[in-house]
């Protein structure tokens, strides 16, 4: 059981920085998912607390210890790689004792902890087993039962689910899930897929370039998403983006997207007054924009006309790929719309969950 | 509706597979010609000299002057044991064998050590190493033969097994540490990191794991570099040139010079010589295509 901290930890490979000033605090017990996109630095911070690479800047601590210089071995972690990288000439039950046996372990005590794990992961009747003779599934769980036989202080994931089909992905994901509550470990889990850390998190932090944009629970991400990256990261389809003016009229506070122009409600009007007059990017979720008559009950809506261009239907719920003035949108509707691609639709936008960010910064206002 | 489909399902896979059957069976078969005629035709032209040696070994000298293409009309097996006793054959085998165990052991253990330096760790002059070990097999044997001998008498290591050995370790090991850095470049390096997260030693990864894994590459290696001093006839013959150091080749050279017009024992010497090479290839084939062709592919 430990907790991890990054101390202004950064990492550059020549002229490349991988990793650019991360701090960050994760508490023990904690299932915290790096997410951010291709080359963001993700493999290197999880890489960085494993060992495996040297920092070119800053501390880590695993617990109170300062382990910089600590070798891999002995940081009390065990890592599932995105390969699962299983000695492919080693039985399953092998690959698991491997480490306990340069540990020096008694072989009993090998056996019992061999067979708990491979018993917690149901993989029992494949410890005889070559990788070679395992499907994809089997051999992430191999990989997952290497790890948990160490009963290391902190779990490493490097898109450990990245080579599965998407079912079998969906069904790991609760596992894993239930595998964290159930050991009772500190979990860091690195992957690309939004969805995964929004599902298994109990806080995320979002990289980009290098740089930590945020770090919060899934909730807040998605409620108060700190930046304007983040915003469009987190969430599926992205949240839709108009560079907007804030205007007053009749005593009311609008946003002025050009082609529409929407109020802002009372609750966000103390923050966006002092914007008044300003360019500002007005963000709106496809799941907050709603296709009238088909609006829930108890929002704040704003109508805006706009043109249908595509429709995607997917069942319970329709994509609508939208323009209005000259800019494209979605909006998630209600499938008993019957919009079709070349007329106007109606729509509500439900202004509780507007956001705005600074054109220049970047950072959100509301 | 029920017929109809059942009528369709039945027609349409033969309707349809019939017309280009016909067109592809035509081009399959010139496509065979023109592949296995160039290849028969290069196999006749490997195994028609093995067969006339063969059939040589069992004629007496007479009959192989006046029936000098067919086989043997009496089979004279006495040559194979006139050579192995006469010409101290036995002697020249174990030689042999001495040269190709020792010789390929070391330059295996070695090899795959330096080679799997280059392919991992980051150290200073690492591709100097590394270019000075590729350019190695630019240079011919042959052309330095004059410095070596010169070298290796300096040592006091002439007509030694050890200078052979050194000699044939030198020479192998451009080619051998290329070669090896190339198959440990070729396994993933997570494999590696992941026994390091579980506690192995540089040396414990290396023999317990990498080495395994390159096994296939490594036994295909070993497999032609035998071959290779297994046959090796000049630096056997300018290093290691007295009688209780002669290794196959030069035995059986000198067998020419000891019964100089006895070309039936020549033969049979040679037959027996081949025929460990033989035996390696046949068990090793299968073993030594697949791992090409991989290579190939792994580029
Ligand atoms: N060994 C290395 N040498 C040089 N550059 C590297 C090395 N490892 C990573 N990088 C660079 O560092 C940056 C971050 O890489 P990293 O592997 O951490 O990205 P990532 O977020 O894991 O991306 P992905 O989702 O594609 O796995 C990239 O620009 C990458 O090219
Ligand atoms: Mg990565």
């Amino acid at each position: 059981m430990a907790s991890v901290t990054y101390e202004h930890v950064s990492k550059r490979f020549g002229d490349v920085v991988a990793v650019n000033d991360l701090s960050i605090q994760v508490a023990d017990k904690e299932f915290l998912v790096f997410v951010g996109p291709s080359g963001c630095g993700k493999t290197t911070s999880l890489r960085l607390l494993a060992g495996l690479e040297e920092l070119s800047e800053g501390n880590i601590y695993i617990g109170d210890r300062l382990v910089n210089d600590v070798a891999p071995k002995d940081r009390d972690i065990a890592m599932v790689f995105q390969s699962y990288a299983l000695y492919p000439h080693m039985s399953v039950y092998d690959n698991m004792a491997f480490g306990l046996k340069l540990r020096k372990t008694p072989k009993a005590e090998i056996d019992r902890r061999v067979k708990e794990s491979a018993g917690i992961l149901g993989i029992e009747s494949l410890l005889d087993r070559k990788p070679k003779q395992l499907s994809g599934g089997q051999r992430q769980r191999v990989a997952v039962g290497r790890a948990i036989v160490r009963h290391p202080a902190v779990f490493l994931f490097d898109e450990p689910l990245s080579n599965l089909d998407a079912k079998l992905r969906v069904q790991t994901r609760a596992e894993l899930s239930k595998l964290h509550k159930r050991l009772g470990t500190t979990f860091i889990y690195v992957t690309h897929d939004q969805v995964e850390a929004m599902t298994m998190a109990t806080r995320i932090a979002v990289m980009n370039n290098g740089l930590l944009q945020q770090v919060d629970t899934p909730q807040i991400l998605y409620d108060k998403p700190g930046n304007l990256f983040v915003a469009g990261f987190i969430g599926s389809p992205s949240m839709n983006f108009f560079d907007a003016t804030i205007v007053e009229s009749d005593g009311k506070l609008l946003v002025d997207g050009g082609s529409f122009r929407v109020e802002v409600p009372d609750k966000k009007k103390g923050t966006l007054l002092p914007h008044k007059g300003k360019e500002v990017v007005f963000g709106i979720r496809p799941e907050d924009i709603h296709a009238k008559p088909y609006v829930p009950p108890g929002i704040l809506e704003a109508d805006v006309q706009a043109k249908v261009d595509v429709t995607e239907l997917m069942g319970n719920e329709i994509f609508v790929y939208a323009l209005t003035g000259n800019k494209s949108f979605i909006a998630r509707v209600d499938p008993r719309c019957r919009a079709r691609a070349g007329e106007q639709i109606e729509l509500a936008f439900n202004m509780d969950n507007m956001h705005a960010f600074d054109q220049k910064t970047e950072i959100a206002i509301v | 509706m029920s017929s109809e489909a059942s009528r369709y399902a039945g027609l349409a896979p033969v309707a349809v597979a019939a017309v280009p059957r016909r067109r592809w069976n035509l081009w399959h078969r010139v496509n065979r010609v023109a592949v296995y005629g160039p290849l028969i035709f290069l196999t006749v032209l490997a195994v028609v000299p093995v067969i006339w040696m063969l059939f040589s070994s069992l004629k007496s000298l007479s009959e192989f002057y006046t029936n000098p293409w067919l086989w043997p009309r009496a089979w004279h097996w006495e040559n194979y044991t006139r050579v192995w006793m006469g010409a101290s054959f036995g002697l020249y085998f174990t030689n042999s064998m001495i040269m190709v165990t020792s010789s390929v052991s070391g330059m295996i253990i070695i090899g795959s050590l330096a080679g799997y330096a280059l392919a991992r760790y980051q150290f200073v002059g690492r591709d100097s190493v590394l270019y000075y070990f590729i350019s190695g097999q630019i240079i011919p044997g042959q052309v330095v033969l004059i410095p070596l001998f010169i070298i290796v008498r300096f040592l006091g290591l002439l007509n030694t097994r050890q200078g052979l050995f050194l000699i044939y370790l030198a020479a192998a090991m451009p080619f051998v540490v290329f070669m090896m850095q190339g198959y440990f470049k070729s396994i993933s390096r997570e494999i590696e990191e992941a026994a390091r997260m579980d506690g192995a030693s540089e040396l414990r990864i290396f023999w317990q794991i990498m080495f395994p894994l390159a096994r296939p590459g490594i036994g295909s290696l070993a497999v032609f570099q035998s071959l290779w001093i297994w046959n090796e006839f000049l630096f056997a013959l300018v290093f290691a040139n007295k009688p209780h150091l002669r290794t196959l080749p030069i035995g059986i050279v000198s067998t020419i010079g000891q019964y100089f017009t006895d070309y039936p024992a020549y033969f049979a010497g040679l037959s027996v010589a081949m025929l460990p090479s033989i035996i390696l290839y046949l068990i090793t084939a299968k073993y030594m295509l697949r791992s090409t062709i991989t290579g190939a592919v792994k580029g």
